[in-house]
């Protein structure tokens, strides 16, 4: 009698209903940041009069779609460009995750770590290192291969078509891949290539027979993550496409609103046509990994590597090359433009200055947009830990009734495009009254990265929850401590290496953003991104190099602290 | 016939003069500055099953993948047949797609995307072998491991003992000379172990193939082979038939490695006429020992152990506690384990013991036991 009086005690009663209330909560506004910048971005494409004013319904925005000849050009660009990049780079993704998975290719341990700072690696910045490398007449290649004899005319313009493909691979586009594929070939039982060697099968034929149809819907899978991601690409298109008007959705969107007067509902219709057309790629992208999952069938795992012979050594010249042109080219251009006179210019006879340098610090706007994304940084990862830490476990850990629902809305951000967002949060922060105060401050884009990262952030720490089993917490429990006191003890201390690494992660989001932002920074609040992005924009290279600069070294330096993290607590695999 | 099956026969035939398919002669492997095998000698024979048992990190699993090139011997040679695979001094290393011998993982490494006909087919594929022979081969293979009608079930969707029925049917469908198995039963239950492994016996009688047979298990080792290699360090310890080797251990390794023993300390007193040997425990009690089973240095005098199998120790009553050989003890725990009771005895004035009791009498908790040590099987070492 008197134990069951302890257990039910009032207290306890209590903490339930508070944690069933906190929960349904945080359902609540997950779903209403997520779902309803979707929602007003309906609304305003159906509002025919001026944005702001009473609305006017009416079906002229979604015609105004159809009868546009350039609309037609842009998504033609969309899904061409899309679709190159991701045939090369899934080739050159499989091909460098097999041999750092697989192979005693040497020098493979190092590798990984320069795709990682690849994958990191800020868009803008890297276009801007090679606009100076490449771009026409000017570009400093271009400029070297006049020398030779048989060229009269630049060589590479990454003012085009395929400039636009190349830049995107030398950033994520490559190491995005191999990111993805290294664990999944590393957890491949070696012992079923072995069996295939021993059975007659050549090296070359056991990779073709064996590794690769295993494979398969893993490298499908990276492959369609990769094409919705090459789908909602932005910044590089803008500043690439614009000389010659290579138009993508995206851009499409953005000058829309950038023209005076803005488009709003033409760029809301847009926005929504664009997200639908991307939920069926992703919705195609779960229901295969469900489907053509193999299960591991090994008892006993075994990871030996297989011998590459001579081969090692030019396979590994030439990913070290091209890790060298992902990583270290760009950065070394684009210091190397900081110090120019003019951008690219070295005819002139003092071509070397510190004045881009002296005047960036001295003027208001460097050390302003830098205070903004250290602020951006810092708040949205703050914030993002804990938001997501809790997500995550009341996701997986707890028997609360809307988990599923509240995984399900982890997910939605991937069909988001970044720029459809920002327009999403635009609306809504413009449009509903209650909102309106927050407008103009860090925390619009606070949101905006939070969920631009959301489903990264909760599925990885999600994994990390997953891979801890009950036992650990309900020992915790069985010893007397609460819930909340065991998530402390037990739970944070053993997931806090992939926290910080969230974290980390998201600081570097919210430095190299642009599409998510774009329409939201302005004014006091503009980052160093969109600071970029401006200055680019109205021609001025030097001290957009500046900002680049400052940009790459934010964002590097936080992902080889998350490497360096990572790596000291065995966190092999990232869930994603 | 194609060139690749006939380079196979080549091979089989050239051996036919001698008796030995796998010959190790002084093979080492290192890992860094750790010698996984040191300057190993090995011979399995034809028809044989070998198996080379030992704990982990002996070196038998390296051994093993030595033997089919997919782990290359630092030094020494491995011959196959009449033909060397592996001599790094003179640069010989043949590739293991080339040295067409079976294998069995002990994860079975079942391709998931091919069916159970398919995996069957994957070494008469590589061979370039002709359609119809290759349906007649994996369904007489099929039907010899008992999968028959099996042949479009996914590798994905087959138990533990199906995958391991399949993975021997594609180690043997290539009709290799030698089948190399890896620990093959580490991930089966218990009871399908005991039934994989009497039809692995069947079916090597069947077959006549020669098995270099890897495990951690003396049951399984002693059970199935023809031969035992117990290894430790990197080198044999003692090779020979099971029944020889639990007889008749040479090293103390070997002994405490197969099977129970138990080990008392003792004084050499002399050594008799007959040629047997006279021991005092600690506690006074005398015990003869037969000469033959006086193993490593033959002293007549000093310390030494004194041990014995479990099972060769005779139980009677108190009253057969005066005859020679016979140790008064008391049961101090007693456990049922259902074949056996299992009771740990205090010998009197000395040691505790494990030994086990039949199930037949109503055996008590400090009841007085006359325990009988027969010369025969009492056997004589060095301290270590």
């Amino acid at each position: 009698m008197m134990l069951q009086s302890t257990i039910q005690s009032p207290r306890h009663a209590n903490r339930i209903t508070a944690k069933v209330l906190l929960s349904f909560l945080l359902l609540g506004l997950v779903g209403f940041l997520v779902v309803y910048p979707l929602y007003s971005l309906v609304l305003t494409s159906f509002q025919i009069n001026e944005f702001g004013r009473d609305p006017l319904w009416g079906l002229a925005h979604w015609f105004k779609i159809f009868d546009q000849a350039r609309i037609g050009r842009a998504i033609n660009n969309t899904i061409t460009l899309s679709l190159t990049r991701q045939v090369i780079s899934i080739v050159l993704g499989v091909l460098i995750a097999w041999l750092i998975a697989r192979s005693n290719l040497p020098g493979r341990k190092w590798m990984e770590v320069g795709f990682w700072i690849a994958l990191f690696m800020p868009a803008l910045p890297v276009t801007l290192g090679w606009v100076f490398l490449i771009a026409g007449r000017s570009g400093l290649l271009n400029k070297a291969l006049y020398e030779l004899p048989f060229v009269d005319g630049p060589v590479f313009n990454a003012y085009s078509w395929w400039g636009i493909v190349w830049v995107h691979l030398m950033t994520s586009t490559i190491a995005v891949k191999i990111f993805l594929l290294v664990p999944a070939f590393r957890a491949l039982d070696s012992s079923l290539e072995e069996a295939a060697r021993a059975s007659g099968a050549t090296l070359l034929g056991t990779v073709r027979s064996i590794v690769m149809p295993i494979m398969m819907p893993t490298i499908l899978v990276v492959a369609l993550i990769g094409f919705v991601r090459a789908m909602q690409a932005f910044e590089v298109e803008l500043i690439l496409g614009a000389p010659r008007n290579i138009d993508v959705y995206s851009t499409i969107i953005f000058r829309s609103m950038t023209q005076e007067p803005p488009q709003h509902g033409l760029a809301s219709a847009l926005s929504i046509l664009f997200f639908i057309s991307i939920v069926p790629l992703v919705l195609l992208q779960q229901w295969y990994s469900r489907k053509h999952h193999y299960a591991s069938l090994s008892g006993k795992f075994q990871n030996r590597m297989q011998d590459l012979g001579i081969w090692r050594w030019p396979l590994s010249f030439m990913i070290w090359a091209l890790l060298l042109m992902m990583t270290i080219v760009p950065f070394a251009c684009l210091l190397l433009a900081t110090f120019m006179k003019l951008f690219g210019m070295f005819d002139m006879a003092q071509p070397w200055t510190t004045d881009h340098w002296v005047n960036a610090l001295s003027r208001g706007d460097l050390p302003r947009a830098l205070w903004n994304s250290l602020r951006l940084g810092l708040l949205s990862a703050f914030t993002g830990m804990i938001g997501f830490t809790t997500i995550a476990y009341i996701a997986t850990k707890t028997k609360f009734a809307g988990a599923r629902a509240l995984d399900f809305l982890t997910w939605m951000p991937t069909l988001i495009p970044g720029l459809v967002l920002s327009l999403g949060l635009l609306q809504m922060f413009t449009s509903v009254q209650m909102f309106r105060p927050i407008y103009g401050t860090i925390a619009v884009l606070i949101l905006a990265i939070l969920i631009s990262t959301m489903t990264i952030g909760t599925q990885m720490i999600r994994g990390s929850l997953l891979q801890l089993g009950h036992e650990l917490e309900e020992a915790g429990w069985a010893a007397g401590g609460s819930r909340y006191y065991t998530f402390r003890r037990v739970v944070l201390p053993l997931i806090a290496p992939s926290v910080a690494v969230i974290g980390l992660e998201i600081f570097a989001t919210a430095n190299s953003a642009v599409g998510m932002i774009a329409l939201l920074g302005t004014g006091s609040t503009q980052p160093l991104s969109i600071l970029q992005l401006v200055l680019l924009d109205s021609g001025k290279f030097e001290t957009a190099s500046v900002v680049g600069i400052v940009i790459m070294v934010l964002t590097v330096s936080s992902a080889l602290l998350a490497r360096t993290i990572s790596t000291r607590a065995g966190l092999g695999r990232h869930n994603v | 016939m194609d060139t690749a099956s006939a380079k196979g026969r080549a091979v089989s035939a050239a051996t036919g003069a001698e008796d030995v398919v796998l010959r190790f002669e002084k093979v080492s492997r290192l890992f860094g500055a750790f010698a996984a095998v040191q300057s190993l000698d090995l011979e399995l024979h034809r028809g044989e099953v070998l198996t080379l048992l030992g704990p982990s990190g002996c070196g038998k699993t390296t051994t093993l993948r030595m033997a089919i090139g997919l782990e290359r011997a630092d030094a020494g040679r491995i011959s196959y047949g009449a033909v060397t695979v592996d001599n790094p001094q003179s640069g010989v290393f043949i590739a293991p797609e080339q040295r067409q011998m079976g294998i069995v993982f002990q994860s079975y490494a079942i391709w998931p995307h091919m069916n159970v006909f398919e995996n069957v087919a994957f070494p008469l594929r590589t061979r370039k072998t002709g359609e119809r022979e290759i349906h007649e081969k994996v369904k007489a293979f099929l039907d010899i491991v008992g999968l028959a009608g099996f042949e479009n079930r996914s590798g994905m969707h087959l138990s533990g003992g199906q995958q391991q029925r399949v993975a021997v049917a594609r180690g043997l469908v290539g009709a290799p000379d030698v089948l190399l198995m890896d620990e093959p039963f580490s991930n089966l239950d218990a009871k399908l172990r005991d039934q994989m492994r009497v039809e692995l016996k069947e079916l090597q009688r069947r077959l006549g193939t020669s098995i270099l047979f890897v495990t951690h298990d003396q049951t399984e080792a002693l059970a199935l082979s023809d031969r035992i290699a117990v290894m430790k360090s990197g080198q044999v310890e003692q090779i020979g038939a099971p029944l020889d080797l639990y007889m008749n251990p040479q090293t103390s390794f070997v002994r405490d490695f197969l099977g129970q023993t138990l080990q008392m300390k003792a004084d050499i007193q002399c050594l008799n006429e007959d040629g047997s040997v006279q021991v005092v425990l600690a506690n006074g009690q005398i015990l003869l020992v037969s000469g033959q089973n006086h193993l490593i240095t033959k002293r007549s005098s000093g310390p030494c152990l004194v041990t014995i199998r479990p099972e060769e120790i005779g139980i009677g009553d108190k009253s057969s506690s005066q005859s020679p050989n016979h140790v008064s003890a008391r049961i101090r725990t007693l456990l049922f384990l259902g074949q056996h009771f299992e009771a740990l005895v205090d010998f009197e004035g000395g040691d505790s013991f494990l030994i086990h009791l039949p199930r037949l009498f109503g055996w008590q908790e400090g009841q007085a036991l006359s325990i009988h040590l027969p010369a025969e099987f009492l056997q004589i070492w060095d301290r270590d």
